[in-house]
């Protein structure tokens, strides 16, 4: 591509011996990283008695997708009330994670905007406040947020699902940051080319903090989507499952372990995720850099 | 009309007094140029005026509207800054439509000033590119554009053309003055090159420390000093200071310094008869190597070849001073020589105070 800038090649011995060692540490961390992911994609489509063999099948000599039938309602769908409960888990887990990345994003951009960008009395105060909501463990927060919920009768209910994730205090703290590379200059030539704060924010400073606030989406999303304790919690009818809750009694409730089945629950629970990755990577990598930058 | 009035104007940023009281007037398609030194408070007073701060007291006028509590987005003033501060996000039609979309101005007529703008810059082949797409001066010449197509009462530019490579700034400069005359614009200009301010402003206002320091054309300013600052801070090399005190010789003052005896005669003569320690500026190119009529005996300590001409320091037996000399000659190292000084061009500032005696 025109403009785009490689590296020099080196042509010295020591230097090409330093890229073969560098390659090859890479490829043993690739591999790491991606054996657990095909072991469980390919699990998932092995029977019990294949995915249990010992030496373990490296390649399915059987594949099957008998897993992917139970988990969508094959047979084992009476124990659910005839209902196709992994597809019902898969749109409450996308509802769930979609909404609070939705939310997410608003609350984080419009207090990112007020704390990073404008001025008003208590500021550092508030922004320290969001900062300290991060260091508490999320323990320390269960049993109020589970007693608000009852109260509330939010038990298996989406509001239950969602509102306590509604803010995202590690987003707030990102896109502030973000925010505060904005040159206040951008923002003094909008005032005087006719915007007010609103018209500000919403034609210069939300566009340009399009890196930030795809982190914000991809971060939120990827723990609402992984989400497990809470879910499972505020959850006791079947049909207010999600993905990672549902799996696991399902799995639990069977007399015997079945791995197969485990590894399909897993292996659907994945590939939404990786979608979003693949989609939203650019801005993943910015919003990384954005807190390594400043911050 | 749109003159621009500023009445007792003080800026506080909590202790520090950005700027201290001044009161200016910029007439109507007048080329102001407020110049002075880092944190002298010129950058503060443009923003005050853009309405980017409120003025600790005083009161602001654009076009003889009190504007001093009206916001930035209602004042119809168009800013230029320093880093040009272009939307990135936004193509250039769009960097120089979105004043007017702001504005509501109908689609056509955005249309058709965004492109007139764009023509009479230069820039209407560049319309769709974005602003890291562009070079230095093109983007310079988008946010002029930008502060153009708005067609307000008044122009502020905040050192437009420092970013600029130096063969660029000089011309940008040109065009600037040829634009503003085309405009028939009021301008209020701010820079530190003094250069930038003696070659573009109607007037010049030069800043220190908060406050006023003299205003006028370039030729006063340059030619009659108010005050030590000003005569240290406009020209280039600046203009040789050199403390003395006054002495009568055969009722004539003379002024001492160091070895160094300066006959003075007519204004300077009367201005120095009434103290008895002054400061005394000359201009480089006011001093001459002559060997015939030079009053003061020095010796040159050093040269500067500067191509049509020569930088030589000069030692007076204590004080140092700067000539400026031009064509060609050959100075040793600690060679003797006489200095003839221009007095008519030569300045007596109060050593207290600093004004101009």
């Amino acid at each position: 591509m025109p403009g785009e800038s490689h590296p020099p090649k080196s042509s010295t011995p020591l230097a090409g011996l330093g890229r073969c060692a560098a390659w090859v540490l890479l490829l043993v961390a690739a591999t790491a990283a991606i054996l657990p992911l095909y072991w469980m994609t390919t699990g998932s489509l092995k029977l019990q008695s294949d995915a249990m063999k010992t030496p373990p099948e490296w390649f399915p000599e059987n594949p099957t997708t008998a897993n992917y039938e139970k988990l969508f309602g094959g047979e084992d769908g009476g124990a659910w009330e005839g209902r196709r409960p992994a597809a019902r888990w898969l749109l409450n887990s996308l509802l769930v994670a979609a909404s609070i990345s939705f939310s997410a994003v608003l609350t984080s951009a419009l207090a990112g905007y007020a704390l990073g960008k404008l001025s008003f009395p208590g500021r550092a105060v508030a922004f320290w406040l969001v900062v300290a909501t991060m260091m508490l463990p999320r323990q320390v927060s269960l049993i109020p947020l589970y007693l608000l919920v009852v109260g509330f009768d939010w038990m298996d209910s989406y509001p239950g699902l969602i509102a306590p994730f509604l803010c995202y205090p590690f987003g707030i703290f990102l896109v502030r940051q973000f925010m505060m590379q904005v040159p206040d200059e951008l923002l003094a030539a909008a005032r005087i080319d006719g915007a007010g704060p609103w018209r500000v924010f919403w034609h210069i400073v939300l566009p340009m903090s399009r890196p930030a606030l795809g982190a914000v989406a991809i971060f939120s999303f990827m723990g609402a989507w992984n989400e497990y304790l809470w879910q499972l919690i505020v959850t006791n009818r079947p049909e207010m499952y999600t993905l990672p809750v549902g799996v696991s009694k399902l799995v639990s409730t069977l007399s015997e372990f079945d791995l197969g089945l485990a590894m399909a629950g897993a292996t659907v629970a994945f590939l939404p995720m990786l979608a979003v990755f693949v989609m939203f990577q650019k801005y993943f990598v910015q919003g990384v850099s954005v807190g390594a930058l400043k911050g | 009309m749109s003159s621009v009035r500023l009445e007792s104007v003080s800026k506080h940023f909590g202790d520090v007094v950005a700027v201290d009281e001044i009161e200016l007037e910029v007439e109507d398609r007048e080329l102001l140029v407020l110049v002075g030194p880092s944190g002298c408070g010129k950058s503060t007073t443009l923003r005050m005026i853009a309405g980017l701060e409120q003025p600790t007291a005083g009161t602001i006028s654009i076009g003889g509207r009190d504007v001093t509590d009206v916001d930035a987005m209602d004042r119809n003033i168009a800013m230029v800054f320093q880093n040009y501060a272009l939307y990135p996000h936004m193509n250039v039609f769009r960097n120089m439509a979105f004043g007017l979309q702001m504005r509501k101005v109908a689609r056509e007529e955005v249309r058709t000033r965004v492109t007139e703008a764009a023509r009479s810059l230069g820039i209407d082949g560049l319309l769709e590119r974005r602003p890291a797409q562009l070079s230095g001066g093109e983007r310079q010449r988008v946010a002029l554009g930008r502060a153009i197509v708005r067609d307000p009462e008044v122009f502020l530019l905040d050192e437009p053309l420092s970013n600029l490579d130096a063969k660029l700034r000089v011309s940008m400069r040109s065009e600037l003055v040829n634009l503003r005359r085309g405009l028939g614009a009021t301008m209020v200009y701010v820079t530190h090159d003094q250069v930038e301010a003696m070659t573009m402003g109607d007037r010049i206002v030069v800043m220190h420390q908060g406050r006023i320091h003299q205003v006028g054309p370039p030729q006063q300013v340059y030619f009659k000093p108010a005050n030590r600052f000003v005569a240290e801070f406009i020209g280039n090399p600046p203009m040789n200071i050199i403390r003395g005190r006054i002495e009568n010789d055969s009722d004539r003052p003379v002024l001492v310094a160091g070895e160094a005896r300066i006959p003075l005669s007519g204004e300077l003569g009367q201005a120095a008869s009434k103290v008895v320690e002054v400061d005394f500026g000359v201009r480089p190119e006011d001093l001459r190597l002559d060997e015939a009529d030079g009053e003061v005996q020095a010796t040159v300590k050093g040269t500067q070849f500067l191509g049509s001409e020569y930088l030589v320091d000069l030692d007076l037996g204590g004080p140092q001073l700067l000539a400026r000399i031009e064509g060609h000659g050959e100075f040793g190292i600690d060679q003797p020589c006489r200095v003839a000084v221009d007095l008519s061009r030569a300045h007596l500032f109060d050593p207290e105070t600093g004004d101009r005696l």
